[in-house]
C-alpha cells in the first residue's frame, strides 16, 4: 500500500502551537481521527462556575454529520516519476481544532470540530441609532434574553 | 473513468503558514481519503444578555 505514496523531505519546521485535538505527524499514517467539542464563553464580567455548561445542554454538540460518499467508484492511476516531495523550510503559527500538520502520507482521516460561542451581557449592550452604525443591527436581535 | 496522476517532482524552498483550524489539514505527502467538517455557531444566535454570571448557564 504504501509504495504508491511519495517520500517527504522537510529540512527544517517552525511550529508554534498544537492544540486541542491537533496533530503534528512526521511519518506515515494509515487512519487518524480528531475529535474536538470546544465551547467559548465571553462575559462582560469574566466570573465563571465550574461546570456551569456540560456540552449535553446544547444540540450543536451531537448533532449527526452527513457521511458523504462517492457516487462512484473512480479508477486512479499514480506514476510517481519522482517519489520526493521536497520542502526546504516551514513556518507554521498555529494548529487548532482538531487540524493535522502531517510530513508524510497519510491513507485516511476524519477531522471534526465543533465550536460554539457565547457572548454572555450583564446589562444590555449599548443600543446604536441605525443611522450612526447599521452594520450592528442590535435592534433586531432575535437571540436568547433573560 | 480512468484517472491518471503523473507525479513529477516537487521542490519547493519556503512555507509560511499563519494558522491551521477547525479541522483543517497541512500535508507534505500523499492520501487516499479525507473527511474534515466543522461546525461553528456565533452570534447574534448565541448572545445572552441579563443577570450576574454567579448562576450556572445550566440552571437558568
Amino acid at each position: 500500500m504504501m509504495q504508491m505514496f511519495r517520500t517527504a523531505v522537510v529540512k527544517t519546521m517552525n511550529v508554534g502551537n498544537v492544540v486541542s485535538s491537533s496533530i503534528l505527524n512526521i511519518g506515515d499514517v494509515v487512519r487518524y481521527q480528531a475529535k474536538s467539542n470546544a465551547l467559548a464563553i465571553q462575559r462582560e464580567f469574566p466570573i465563571y462556575a465550574p461546570n456551569e455548561a456540560p456540552l449535553s445542554m446544547f444540540p450543536i454538540y451531537c448533532e449527526p454529520i452527513p457521511l458523504l460518499k462517492p457516487k462512484r467508484e473512480v479508477v486512479t492511476v499514480k506514476y510517481n516519476e519522482m517519489p520526493l516531495i521536497q520542502v526546504e523550510h516551514i513556518d507554521i503559527t498555529s494548529a487548532a481544532d482538531s487540524s493535522a500538520l502531517i510530513v508524510g502520507s497519510c491513507v485516511h482521516m476524519t477531522l471534526t470540530a465543533r465550536v460554539k460561542n457565547i457572548r454572555h451581557f450583564i446589562f444590555p449592550p449599548h443600543v446604536l441609532s441605525k443611522e450612526s452604525f447599521p452594520l450592528y443591527p442590535i435592534d433586531r436581535f432575535t437571540g436568547i434574553i433573560l | 473513468m480512468k484517472f491518471t496522476v503523473v507525479n513529477k517532482g516537487i521542490q519547493v524552498q519556503h512555507i509560511k503558514v499563519m494558522g491551521v483550524s477547525s479541522s483543517s489539514v497541512f500535508i507534505i505527502g500523499d492520501t487516499q481519503s479525507m473527511t474534515c467538517s466543522s461546525i461553528f455557531d456565533t452570534p447574534p444566535e448565541t448572545v445572552i444578555v441579563g443577570q450576574p454570571p454567579l448562576v450556572p448557564l445550566n440552571e437558568r
